[in-house]
């Protein structure tokens, strides 16, 4: 572990003549993604620390439901403050609140950077991610007031990565006096009208193979009604859905199906996204109806319902403001889903069985009728996804898809050049840094420290 | 008469001091006349410049058998003035020590922020401490180069915190973006060019 002290610098004087040496401190605020902070659940002395493979056990372990509990807000939960490969002084800047084995690499580069004579100590503000990303902002709000009282400066940069945009921009917005005391926010892989993998997995439930693996699968709810049931108690995940701002990298709509009926007919659910995810039919609303297979139990049901109704309001309110003094990086070139589509079931069918003879068992046939009178054979007339068919490119960053990674900046998709016009210049666009990866990403910090040098030099 | 090559960390006042002579009237002797019309300072030289040193002058005085002579020679002592800013304001009233080989100066900077301290005449490096050790600049004096030379202007940018790059003599995009931002914070015409508006401007800011 390196020290962040800033060493003596080497200054180059005249004698005799008159000399100018400009100074100051400037803290750098990180705020990490979804998931990416460390929490101690005090009542039940468990942890969410992706640090440890011993602590995630438990949540590999626990039912769906018993983990909806849990994950609860009425279950209190600190941002942790012990690791032991880190010096008290990091520790008091935060640097524990984070999961190592995601930010650790790029903390410690960060804080090895130097900006002159300008001191810039690091600072992590780890938060509770569960809950709605304006009490967070709210929460990093206070925290920053905290760090400048400490430092005793008056001003500060920020940077944040995935949902630690939304809630910056929540911070900012909701707090003036934190507002004009910013010289810059850098987002980084912020998903500004959401993940459409979200959307997806109410369908499928986190899928091994998309979905990162057997491990986090398995805890996010591998199938609809697990992911549903978990997703029901966390305001903060929630409002990563698709907004009503999305659209396709060719501007077209993201939500669409085909009916048994009429396959080849493209049709489209369209409309304000908080309103499909709430129709009782499902596709497009996302709770199978009570009753049907893979429908969610009451309370979580009702939670579900209370948790839209927060992500609505939260993008309602915060729609695409950004402070005026924001700049934003992005990758593409990987894989992700980049809309939801059905090939939706017949509507009704017929169950034909067919005794066998001997001692095999009976087969049963469905058979479904399309709009043109022709009679299909289908396998499974009810799946749990009700239809739904990946529609996977490689245009995101694995879990960011491109329109919502340059939401704030439409368009502007620069390439990353040192000394670029950064007064014009506000988003920059990397190739094949994975959303998890992309902070310490060579490339995306060439072009953060640039950006960092422009805000400190203006 | 001779030419003499400036290398990294002289100055004419020092050469001249440590020589006999008085500082200005080297520079303006007529065998200095090119390079006093090169370089707008002669604290602030490029190493290869030449500076001509020419013969001492020698001067008879009489003095009367049986009376005291005094003789003053009128050459003022080397300085170091360093003006310190925190994000453009002044430090002033700040105590510092400067420590030059085994010597140790403490003041106190005065209402403008400056550091003003006699330097011995063969020193060549300070450390410039401030608040106990929480800040230590290492001083390599009489390095800086002239203002409009690549070094000089990336010399300067950093000093007034608008680059922060290496000094390698380089004028690539690191520095260019540095010299927009100081343009635009002079309100000059954001170029990106080490234009002679630009680096006067920047020489004034800095001092020299």
């Amino acid at each position: 572990m390196t020290e962040e002290t800033n060493p003596s610098s080497r200054e180059m004087v005249c004698r005799v003549d008159d000399n100018t040496l400009e100074t100051g401190k400037i803290p750098i605020v990180f705020v990490p993604g979804v998931m990416g902070s460390r929490l101690h659940f005090t009542a039940i002395d468990q942890r969410w620390d992706p640090d440890s493979n011993w602590a995630m056990v438990h949540w590999l372990r626990v039912s769906a439901d018993r983990t909806r509990e849990e994950f609860a807000l009425s279950n209190p939960a600190t941002v942790m403050t012990e690791n032991s490969s880190l010096t008290q002084a990091q520790r008091d800047r935060g640097w524990a609140g984070v999961a190592w084995g995601f930010y650790g690499q790029f903390v410690q580069d960060l804080a090895r950077q130097r900006f002159g004579r300008y001191q810039t100590p690091v600072y992590v503000i780890g938060y509770d991610w569960r809950q709605n990303n304006r009490t967070s902002g709210d929460a990093v709000a206070r925290r920053i007031n905290e760090i400048l009282a400490l430092e005793g400066v008056e001003r500060f940069i920020l940077i944040s990565h995935s949902m630690g945009g939304l809630v910056t921009r929540a911070c900012l917005k909701n707090n003036a006096d934190v507002a004009g005391k910013l010289m810059g926010v850098v987002h980084i892989a912020q998903p500004v009208h959401g993940g459409v993998v979200l959307v997806r997995r109410m369908f499928t439930g986190a899928v091994s193979a998309e979905d990162g693996g057997w491990g986090l699968s398995t805890i996010l709810g591998n199938n609809r009604k697990k992911f549903q049931t978990i997703m029901s108690s966390l305001p903060g995940p929630m409002q990563l859905m698709v907004t009503p701002n999305y659209r396709d990298t060719d501007g077209s709509w993201w939500y669409d199906f085909t009916s048994f009926a009429n396959p080849e007919i493209p049709q489209r659910w369209e409309g304000n996204t908080w309103d499909l995810y709430s129709m009782p039919a499902s596709p497009p609303g996302l709770l199978a109806p009570a009753g049907h297979a893979y429908s969610v139990d009451a309370v979580p049901r009702r939670e579900f319902a209370r948790r839209l109704a927060e992500a609505r309001a939260y993008h309602d309110w915060v729609a695409l403001w950004k402070h005026e003094k924001t700049w934003s990086i992005y990758s593409t070139g990987l894989v992700t889903d980049m809309r939801v589509h059905f090939d939706l079931p017949a509507d009704r069918y017929e169950t034909h069985v067919i005794p066998s003879y001997g001692e095999g068992m009976p087969v049963i046939l469905y058979t479904a009728q399309r709009a043109n009178g022709t009679e299909v054979t289908v396998s499974n007339p009810d799946p749990e996804s009700r239809g739904n068919v990946l529609r996977r490119r490689a245009q995101s960053d694995s879990t960011v898809p491109d329109p919502s990674g340059e939401g704030l900046f439409p368009g502007q998709r620069h390439p990353v050049a040192i000394g670029a016009d950064y007064t014009t210049l506000k988003q920059f666009r990397i190739s094949g840094a994975a959303h998890d990866a992309i902070c310490h990403n060579a490339n995306c910090e060439r072009c953060l420290f640039d950006i960092l040098r422009h805000i400190l030099g203006i | 008469m001779a030419k003499l090559s400036i290398r990294q960390g002289d100055d004419l006042t020092t050469l001249a001091l440590s020589r006999g002579f008085d500082p200005q009237k080297l520079w303006d002797h007529p065998g200095n006349a090119d390079l006093k019309e090169l370089r707008h300072s002669p604290n602030a030289l490029l190493p290869g410049d030449q500076v001509e040193i020419p013969a001492l002058e020698e001067r008879e005085e009489g003095v009367a058998t049986g009376s005291i002579g005094r003789f003053k020679l009128s050459v003022g002592p080397l300085k170091l003035r360093i003006r310190l800013t925190w994000h453009g304001e002044a430090r002033a009233d700040l105590a510092y020590d400067l420590t030059i080989g085994e010597q140790t100066l403490s003041g106190t900077t005065d209402g403008d922020g400056w550091v003003d301290q006699p330097l011995p005449l063969d020193a060549t490096r300070a450390t410039l401490s401030l608040l106990d050790g929480e800040e230590t600049y290492e001083l390599m004096l009489g390095h800086l180069d002239p203002h409009d030379s690549p070094s000089g202007i990336q010399q300067r940018l950093r000093a007034l915190g608008f680059y922060f790059g290496e000094v390698d003599e380089d004028v690539g995009p690191q520095t260019q973006a540095a010299l927009r931002r100081f343009q635009t914070k002079q309100s000059l015409s954001v170029t990106g060019e080490a234009d002679d508006a630009t680096v006067n401007a920047l020489r004034d800011a800095y001092g020299t």
